[in-house]
């Protein structure tokens, strides 16, 4: 932390008496430590709001796979499930995500939910919104998804060579 | 509430207050104390037990919360963040923590202070390689650890010399 010249303070002590040193120069305590060391922080998590809903992801379990199927009609009907979505429901309701990288990374076709196929493990695939998480992360587990594998590539060097499999989906076929 | 779960009661004390609620029998402690009695200063980091965000001192014990369910903590004592504070005094510990930038977002500090407590609880002067060790189960994901373990040594020598605060 720097500390204030002796140039400066003068200037400061002379320019105006009732300016005081109180903040330049010294360590200051952060203002908002205080709430946040007495577990007050009020951190998104900890707001409570009426008629809040909670969502759960159902997520993939391969590297790369097409989806053949989804069928979510036993999420559905379980009890305090308010809404069950896959990437069908997705696309129908908005434009790929933009892609910030140049092209051809640009081309990729991307979706909050997987369309068509997953392609890394972990993409989210289908959001279950119910009353409660406990109830969202029970109906998401009731998702029975008809996946077929695809070769997936583990490594980045790999995923140059030449017949590597494609795993994104593109706007163009260049 | 899914159908069929019977519900347990469960009766803690929680920073001295008694508390007692009917909960599914699968509900994580750190829950209970979040949704069901409202106490928000222990959070849930990762839900998997890595993080420590959720660690809270049950029966004198440091636990993470989230690997307890409710039902095991029926009849316990348990003392979170929030129960560190005396009259409007911060404890040593929120005094140094503050004092030595010991957080930035704030996120994993009710885990880092409950950690601390017990370990001061344990061992009031303990070394560099202790304190780490203790707080190895606490994940900064601002990686402030060098505040942390500075400021769990600035509270364990204002702690043993009694008065001098």
């Amino acid at each position: 932390m720097s500390k204030a010249s002796p140039e400066l303070i003068s200037l400061y002590t002379q320019d105006s008496a009732a300016l005081t040193l109180k903040w330049l120069g010294k360590p200051l305590k952060p203002k908002e430590d205080h709430r946040l060391v007495r577990g007050r922080g009020a951190f998104v998590d900890d707001v409570q709001l009426p008629r809040m809903a909670y969502a759960a992801f159902l997520r993939s379990p391969y590297g790369h796979a097409r989806i053949k199927g989804i069928d979510i009609s036993r999420a559905k009907s379980m009890p305090g499930v308010l809404l069950v979505w896959t990437g069908d429901d997705i696309k129908k309701r908005m434009r790929p995500l933009p892609q910030a990288t140049p092209p051809p990374a640009r081309n990729a076709i991307d979706y909050p939910l997987a369309v068509d196929k997953v392609r890394f493990q972990g993409e989210p695939v289908a959001m279950v919104v119910a009353e409660s998480r406990y109830l969202a992360e029970d109906a998401a587990n009731q998702i029975d998804v008809d996946y077929e594998p695809l070769p997936a590539v583990m490594d980045a060097e790999k995923a140059l060579e030449p017949g590597s499999p494609w795993c994104t989906r593109r706007s163009d076929p260049t | 509430m899914s159908e069929g779960q019977e519900l347990v009661h469960v009766r803690v004390r929680v920073n001295g207050q008694p508390y007692e609620a009917d909960v599914e029998p699968r509900t994580l402690l750190i829950d209970f104390l979040r949704d069901e009695l409202g106490i928000t200063g222990p959070h849930i980091g990762c839900d998997t037990g890595h993080c420590g965000a959720c660690t809270v001192i049950l029966n004198g014990r440091s636990v993470k919360s989230c690997m307890v369910l409710a039902v095991q903590a029926d009849g316990s004592e348990i003392l979170t963040v929030e129960g560190l504070e005396k009259d409007g005094q911060l404890h040593p510990l929120q005094e140094a923590f503050w004092e030595n930038h010991a957080l930035q977002c704030g996120y994993c500090t009710p885990g880092q202070l409950m950690s601390a407590y017990f370990l001061l609880g344990r061992n009031p002067n303990p070394s560099e390689d202790e304190i780490r060790k203790a707080i190895e189960g606490n994940l900064c994901r601002c990686t402030g650890y060098v505040n942390i373990v500075k400021a769990i040594k600035a509270a364990a020598l204002k702690m043993s010399s009694p008065r001098a605060g």
